[in-house]
């Protein structure tokens, strides 16, 4: 038998709210964190297709870290150890009592250090002093910036890397956490998903793939529209999620308060296209297959799924249309929500904060809501969708996440009693 | 006709270096995704390098249309031809002129309706 495996602990830093107390009123309020992007300095703000950003408000790095850390590390790394640490302190982890090798580090993050990036190349380009970059700057760049900075923070020496897949590093993550875990490798992983990149950059990069919202640059509420027949492309956001996950008897031993139990996952990859999901939704439908077969369910018991659904035109029908294709009469049924419609598209972080709405969802018995959804598409239309709060006693939940590069992966997550 | 002549023989260039082919092999009867291959990134990257080239900007809801060397040659001959532009109020390719190399697909192309167009605009899952 596989052994059992529970989150004790989040941590969220988000467009609508930091910490998870805040982060999850907000979100059953369905008040959007959406809003006009802030100018980049001289650059023609009117040129990029899209001005609408899911942007973390009042965010004082100082606040939380020392002075060092708020100066010199990336936004996206700053989220990431201030989400780390709110799991740490709500799952009660006292890393004085823990052995430091049984707890590792596992941080999912697709865009990286792209603030400081920019910044520094441009500074480069501009001042024209090579000696003069930063000698900060390469280890706060390298993909795995974050795992170690939590490493460093709380001595946990397990094992520590970052999975970086776009938009579904940290359900990845999540995943291997997971993984790690019942292959006895760590009895406690610290989970994090992170990313910051609105820059002109990315912001401008996306917009060239037409991949962003572009119809509500005036309306940035209104912008995230998941299953909404005016949906017009997703919302850059930013943000990270941490979980703590740890083997149930690990838990237990140290009477840790649970939330869930992570009992599936699968990874897999459509093999198909770097940025279009096969339109049937097969390979969507079979990524969520092999994960409930991992938590040892059936189709016909999940009550929730947290949808991917980032608000683009074709991302959105085939992900209902996979939901269909695998739960059947039970797709009428099952509840579905998109957070994406509240916070925008958090890219590397966006698995995370699925998997923490979802957590809270099976908590407290209640769905959020995806708001602006207003004209239900019927390419992507089913009863479970819901512009309202829901109620309902979660027993089994899916949480999807899906990345560029062509791949999948779903979690399974289980109520715990 | 001369202008039509010059905008192919710049368009058949550009097409050249963007895809790395020969100029000579690429006719206006050739397919930009089917026959040269373009994927829907290749397309954009292939906008962009013409809109450099003939200095204009070419809408999103107009790309859609553009399924055929030809159609590029036309799109650009209606949008950069001072007599087409009159002719034609908005140059935005609306009422496509018949050409006789290629009104059997134009339909398709050039008449696609702007909701349509619109609909393809951003199918991509991020």
């Amino acid at each position: 038998m596989k052994k059992r495996v529970v989150i004790t602990g989040l941590g969220v830093v988000s467009p609508i709210g930091v910490g998870v107390g805040e982060f999850w009123k907000a979100a059953l309020a369905g008040s959007s964190g959406i809003s006009a992007v802030a100018p980049f300095d001289t650059l023609p703000m009117d040129a990029f297709r899209s001005r609408v950003v899911g942007r973390v408000r009042d965010f004082n790095p100082a606040a939380h870290l020392d002075s060092v850390q708020a100066d010199r590390l990336d936004r996206y790394a700053q989220f990431g150890l201030v989400a780390a640490k709110e799991a740490i302190i709500d799952a009660g982890l006292r890393m004085d009592q823990e052995a430091p090798y049984r707890v590792g580090v596992i941080v999912g993050a697709g865009m990286g250090a792209m603030t400081l990036g920019e910044r520094e190349l441009t500074r480069l380009y501009m001042d024209l002093k090579p000696n003069r970059v930063p000698p900060s700057f390469i280890p706060a760049i390298t993909m795995n910036a974050v795992s170690g900075l939590i490493a460093l923070a709380h001595g946990a020496k397990g094992p520590n890397y970052t999975i970086s897949t776009a938009c579904s590093s940290s359900a990845h993550a999540i995943g291997q956490a997971l993984v790690s875990i019942r292959t006895a490798q760590a009895d406690v992983v610290i989970v994090v998903g992170a990313d910051a990149s609105i820059t002109p950059l990315v912001l401008a990069g996306f917009g060239s793939l037409r991949a962003l919202s572009t119809r509500y640059n005036d309306d940035p509420g209104r912008a995230s529209r998941p299953f909404d027949r005016g949906r017009d492309g997703f919302v850059l956001g930013e943000g990270a999620g941490a979980l703590i996950l740890e083997s149930l008897a690990h838990a237990r031993k140290r009477r840790a308060r649970i939330y869930v139990e992570v009992a599936g996952y699968a990874a897999t990859s459509e093999a198909y296209n770097m940025v279009i999901p096969r339109e049937d939704g097969a390979e969507m439908a079979a990524t969520m297959s092999m994960a409930l077969r991992d938590a040892q369910t059936t189709p016909a018991q999940v009550d929730y799924v947290n949808a991917h659904a980032t608000s683009t035109i074709r991302g959105d029908e085939v992900e209902i249309r996979g939901i269909r294709h695998l739960l059947k009469a039970r797709a009428s049924k099952v509840l579905i929500s998109a957070t994406k419609s509240i916070i925008g598209h958090t890219l590397g972080a966006a698995g995370s904060i699925g998997a923490i709405a979802t957590a809270m969802a099976i908590q407290s018995g209640l769905v959020h809501p995806t708001i602006n959804y207003e004209d239900p598409d019927p390419e992507c239309q089913l009863p479970g969708i819901a512009a309202k709060p829901q109620e309902r006693r979660i027993k089994v939940a899916l949480v999807n996440a899906f990345g560029f590069g062509s791949n999948n992966s779903s979690l399974v997550l289980k109520r715990y009693d | 006709m001369t202008a039509n002549n010059e905008i192919a023989e710049r368009l058949r260039a550009t097409l050249a270096k963007e895809l790395k082919q020969n100029v000579k092999v690429i006719t206006p009867e050739h397919t930009l995704r089917g026959d040269l291959g373009l994927n829907s990134l290749d397309a954009i990257e292939l906008m962009f390098r013409i809109e450099e080239e003939f200095d204009l900007s070419i809408p999103d809801d107009d790309i859609q249309g553009l399924v055929k060397v030809g159609d590029v040659i036309d799109y650009l001959e209606r949008r950069l031809t001072p007599a087409a532009a009159t002719a034609h109020a908005t140059p935005a390719a609306t009422a496509p002129r018949p050409s006789p190399a290629a009104t059997t697909t134009r339909p398709s192309a050039a008449k696609a309706p702007a909701k349509k167009a619109k609909a393809k605009a951003s199918r991509r899952h991020a």
